[in-house]
Parts: C-alpha cells; structure tokens; sequence
C-alpha cells in the first residue's frame, strides 16, 4: 500500500498537468475553508440578534453570496477530483 | 479679481463717454456694431466646419506654401484672423496638422488679415456703404431663419458683412462730427517716444476689443479725419498685429502642449516682425512712400498708405520667417514643454523599479493603489461628502440627509490632473516593462493592473456624466427627485466605504467578498427602477427627470461595478488569485441571486 501512494506520488511528481490541477485543488479547498469559516462567523452575527432591518438584510445578502460561492467551489473541486480520477486510471 | 474690477469700471467709463459727447457715443456704436458684424461671421463661417473646413485643413497643409495660401484665403473670407488662429491652435492641439503647418497658417492669416485694411481704406469710407448693408441685412435675416445649417451659416455671413458696413458707417459719421469738436491730433507724440507709445496703445485697443480689424477701423477712420497722425496710425497699425497675439495666446492656455506651442509661434512672429518693424519704420516709410508712387497712390492718400504699410511689413515678417519655421518647430517641441504644477505626480514608478519582473509588477501595483485613492477622493468629492465622514463610523444616511449644499467641482480639471495624469504614467512604465524580458506571470499582472487602471477612470468618468444631474437636482425642492438622488449618493457613499476597508483591511478580506458588494448594487438597482415605475404611474415625477434619474442610476451602476473589479485587482493574493477567480461569481449568477425569492414574492 505505501508503495502503491508512493509512485502514485511520484507520477504527480513527473506529470505536470496532474501536479497543477493538484496544486489547483489545493487552492480551491484553502478558500473554501475560508469561506466556510466566514459563513460560519456571520450565522453566529445574525443569531446573536441585530436591530437594524437593512443591517440583517446585508447580512443576509452577505451569507447567500458566500453560500453560493461556496456550492460552486464544492462543484469545482468535485469536477477536479474526477479528472484526477480518470488520468490515474489512464 | 482684476476682472471684476475692470469690468464695471469699463461700463461706467463707457456711460460717462456717452453722457459727455454724443460723437463718442457714434463711433462706440459703430464699433459695437462691427464686433458684433464679427461675431456674426464667425458664426456663420462655424456652421461649415465640422466637415468641410476641416476637410480642407488637412488637404492643403501639406506643404508650407499650401499652408500659408490657406491661411491668407480663409482669413480673406473669414476676415478673421482670430478665428483662424483658434481653428489652426485646435488642429494642432488634435495633432492633426503638424506644428510647421500651423505655422504657415499662422503666417498666411497674418497677410490675410491685411486685405481688411485695404477694403476698409479702399472702400469703406469712399461710398455709402450703408446702402450696401440694407439688403444684406433683410436677406441675411431671412435665411438665418431657415432650417437648413448651410442656409443659416450663409444668412449669418450676410448679417455679419450688413454689421460690419454699418460699423464702418457710423463709425465713419461719429469721427466726422467728433473732429469738429475736439483734435485729437494736437495731441500727436512724434518720434520714437510716440512710436512706442501708440504701438501699446494699438496693443491695448485690440486686447480689449479682441479683434485687429476693429483697431484698424478705428485707426484708418481716425486718419481719414486727421484725429491721428500718419505716424502713430502706423503705430497704431502694428500695436493692432501684436494685439492679435493675445486671442491666439488665450486660445493656447485653453488648448494641449500642442496648442501651447503654436500660441507661442504666434507670439515669436509677431513680437520679431513688429520689433523689426520699429527698428526699421523710417525706411518702411522710405518704402512705402516708392511703391505707393509705382502703383498709383496719391501723396496725401495716407489711408491707402497705411493698408500698404500693414501689407508691407506683415510680408516682411513673412519673408523674414519663411526660412526658419522648421527651426522654430524644432526649437519650441525642445523648448516649450508645460508641466502643469497641479498634475498629480507617479509616487512609485521609479526607472529601477523596472531591473526585475517583480519589482516592476510591485511598483505598478501601488501605484494603481495611489491612482485609487485619488479615485477614491474625486468621487467622495463627486456625491459631496468629505472623506473623514465616509471614513468614519457616522451614519451616511444621516450625512446625506442633512446635506445642505452640493460641493462644486470642476470635474474636468480634476480628472486631468488626478486622475488621467497617473494613468498615463502607469500606462507609460507598463509599456517600459513589457519591452523589457517578463516571466508570463508578470505580464499577466501587469496586463490585469492596466485594466484596474482603466475602471478606475471609467468609475470617474460616470461620475463627470452623473455630477452634471446631481447639480441641479441633488438638492431640489421636490421630495421625490431629491430622495433618488440621496438614494445613488447613499449607494456611492456605503460602496466606498466598503472598498476603502476591504483596501485598508491587509489581507483580512479577500475579492470574494466584493461579490456580495456587487450584489447589493444589483438589488438596489432593481428597487430604484420599479420605484421609479411606480413614481411615473402616479405622475409623483415629470418624465424629463424620470429619464434623467434612469440614466444617473444607470452611471452609478456601472461606476460602482468599474469600482468593484479595480478593487478586486488590488485585493487579489498572489497565491489565491485563480482559484478565488473560480470560486468568484459571474454576472449572470448575481443577477439570479438578486431575484426576489418566491417566499418575498408571496409576501408582496
């Protein structure tokens, strides 16, 4: 098995194309964590309880964008992992 | 503050000359009435332009002799040298014609504006010419009543030639009778003393007045009746060539370095040609007096003297000149070079920034910050609001609420001087840089900050469009007009609150959550069109500034977006940048977002 991670390993290492789109899903992932965290930041914000109707508004706005973001990250990092998939088999 | 002074104290001088003498009052009347013949002709002559003037500019300033053939024509025609002159300054300003062809054009106005003279002198005063302004007068009228734009720029041209004789006309009685009364000539100041002195006094008559014919009207119509004379008319006839100079200098300021130039050119040829010119009067005189004999002129016949005189030494000056205006173009793009003091400066873009990819692609990052703060200030200034309030924690509803007066701003001094003056720098390093070997990734980069730039001078260039309707309406009276437009300055006011936190933020906010910014734009955008809908239904609003609300709204969109991808240049990490692009949402994703939800829908 540790040999089997091992050359996978070293076929990203030689490949190009496999180590960019690794190093693309990376990235993906970094901001979606960020995204998550911040998401997760402003529901505490709203549920804390904000008088301003046009501040709950824009914080509202704020969550449905970053939810969003957020699901067309997911689908991207889904897309990348299959391709990754698909040139391993091949 | 000269010319408030000035002005009133001119009016007054003018009242009291009218008061005194009723022989004064003639002749400023007749004066009147031949600047305003003048008017009368450039406007006519304006109405061929835009087509077949220009045309006809760059078809015959080919070569130096076509450019000085043109400018004595069209000064012929026009009798205008002023107009000209600011024709040519425009021309050479666009860059459309070279510096050495406006300098021909310059020279040949300068011996068309002579022929003035001569019909003046040759004609003018002999006949009734009053007779001759009847019919030009009655059928100028009629076709500057028509439709048609050649009809009209024709009707004008009669009108201004009926004013012109009229001017002569009265100006021609006024000196008749005013030299029964008073002899202006037992004032006379011979030699170099009275040279000089009525070289100024030709200068100052025809700065005041902006028009060298009117000074050599006055002139010629003084010497037919002996209230000045031959000498200092002569004087008077070149102080009037270098007054010419100051319209030509004033339409300079207004105009590019280009401009500047030629006003300059202006300026050398005549202050050379009059200085000669004194230098030299007696054997001018010699002169004048030898081909006045050779083509017929009486002795005593000082008025055709005089046109042969201005003739004479404009063609000296000519003759002069010819040889060297390809130095004098050389000499002045060396040697005339304004920067103006106002111009905002580049604080980045150091020649050493460029030894390395990354140096040059940092140095233009911060630079594109600087062009965003000046940004930044132009449109805070633009929805008038001081920057420290924007800034602040106060509450911008309230701010714009209580706003009691619109802040001027001359947007187009502004934008040249903040705004354009660093984006050509920025522009300029660019192109350095990409001569110079790139990695891809700093091309790139650099490619991106370039478009940065240009948002950020397209947000100020809604805000010009947008400032004019703010003006006059931001403030009005009727509740309805005055909350739209406290509803787009809110809008401006909260967006550049965002982007200068986002901006000032150091990494803490990433371009993503400028998403929800352009979101809220969007919504907002929707909300002010269907309460205008409603506001138009109810007739709560005339369609005329409904219409100019629509387009106002729709600058304050498209600035705010301009804004939003300038910022998210600036925010970009360098190791997120493509994967935040991803992740980013499109337009189309922001508009579905922006669609009221069935649950809203229901509600409503």
């Amino acid at each position: 098995m540790k040999l089997k991670k091992m050359l996978e390993q070293l076929v990203e290492f030689f490949d190009a194309d496999l180590h960019n789109q690794r190093k693309e899903l990376q990235s993906i992932q970094k901001v979606l964590r960020k995204l998550k965290q911040k998401e997760r930041d402003l529901k505490a914000e709203l549920e804390a309880g904000i008088e301003d109707a046009d501040q709950a508004a824009e914080l509202q706005d704020k969550l449905s964008v970053i939810y969003a973001q957020r699901t067309k990250g997911v689908d991207l990092v889904k897309s990348i992992k299959k391709e990754l998939k698909e040139a391993k088999k091949a | 503050m000269f010319k408030k002074i000035a002005f009133p104290f001119i009016l007054l001088l003018l009242a009291y000359g009218f008061w005194v003498s009723p022989d004064f009052k003639e002749i400023a009347a007749g004066i009147a009435l031949f600047l305003f013949g003048m008017m009368c002709l450039e406007e006519g002559f304006k109405a061929f332009t835009g087509g077949t003037l220009e045309t006809l500019l760059r078809k015959s300033t080919k070569h130096q002799w076509q450019s000085f053939s043109f400018g004595m024509v069209a000064t012929t025609l026009m009798q205008s040298s002023s107009l000209v002159s600011l024709i040519t300054i425009s021309f050479v300003g666009a860059q459309m014609i070279t510096l050495a062809a406006g300098i021909g054009i310059i020279m040949g106005a300068n011996i068309g504006t002579t022929t003035g003279a001569w019909l003046i002198a040759g004609f003018g005063l002999k006949v009734d010419i009053a007779s001759y302004a009847m019919p030009a007068l009655v059928f100028g009228v009629i076709f500057a009543f028509q439709k048609n734009k050649a009809m009209k720029g024709l009707g004008y041209v009669m009108l201004g030639v009926a004013f012109l004789f009229l001017g002569i006309h009265y100006m021609k009685e006024g000196f008749e009778t005013f030299q029964a009364g008073f002899d202006l000539a037992a004032y006379a100041v011979p030699g170099l003393l009275g040279l000089l002195l009525f070289t100024f006094i030709g200068m100052f008559i025809t700065t005041v007045m902006q028009s060298s014919h009117a000074t050599l009207l006055v002139t010629i119509a003084a010497l037919a009746t002996g209230q000045v004379t031959y000498e200092n008319a002569l004087a008077l006839a070149i102080g009037a060539n270098l007054g010419s100079t100051i319209t030509a200098m004033l339409g300079g300021i207004a105009s590019n370095i280009w401009g500047k130039r030629l006003a300059f050119a202006h300026l050398v040829f005549n202050l050379v040609t009059a200085s000669l010119t004194i230098i030299f009067i007696n054997q001018f005189i010699w002169l004048v007096d030898g081909l006045a004999a050779m083509v017929g002129i009486a002795e005593d016949n000082y008025l055709l003297k005089l046109a042969l005189f201005h003739t004479l030494f404009n063609a000296f000056g000519v003759i002069l000149m010819w040889p060297f205006v390809g130095k004098l173009e050389r000499l002045l793009i060396e040697r005339v070079n304004f920067v103006s003091t106002s111009s905002e400066q580049p604080l980045y873009l150091y020649p050493e920034a460029l030894e390395t990819p990354s140096t040059a692609v940092n140095a233009v990052r911060k630079e594109v910050g600087h062009l965003f703060e000046n940004t930044y200030g132009l449109l805070a200034h633009g929805i008038s609001l001081r920057r420290a309030v924007i800034q602040s924690d106060d509450s911008l509803s309230d701010a714009i609420k209580y706003t009691r007066r619109i802040m001027p701003l001359d947007m187009d001094d502004v934008y040249e001087n903040k705004i354009k003056s660093l984006q050509n720098s920025i522009v300029e390093f660019i192109g350095e840089a990409q001569s110079k070997e790139l990695t891809p990734q700093a091309a790139e980069e650099l490619y991106v900050l370039r478009q940065a730039s240009r948002d950020m001078v397209e947000a100020v260039k809604d805000m010009k469009h947008m400032h004019k309707n703010l003006s006059r309406y931001g403030l009005s009276s009727q509740l309805a007009v005055r909350e739209r437009y406290d509803t787009m300055r809110l809008q401006i006011a909260k967006l550049l609150r965002e982007l200068k936190q986002a901006v000032e933020s150091e990494g803490d906010v990433t371009a993503l959550s400028l998403d929800a910014l352009k979101l809220s734009i969007e919504k907002s955008s929707r909300q002010m069109m269907d309460e205008l809908d409603e506001m138009i239904r109810t007739r709560r609003i005339q369609p005329n500034i409904a219409t100019s609300i629509m387009n106002d709204e729709a600058y304050v969109t498209d600035l705010s977006k301009n804004l939003i991808d300038a910022v998210r240049v600036l925010l970009a990490s360098p190791t997120q940048e493509h994967a935040e692009s991803d992740v980013a949402l499109t337009a189309e994703e922001i508009e579905q977002l922006a669609e009221p939800t069935e649950a809203a829908k229901s509600n409503v």
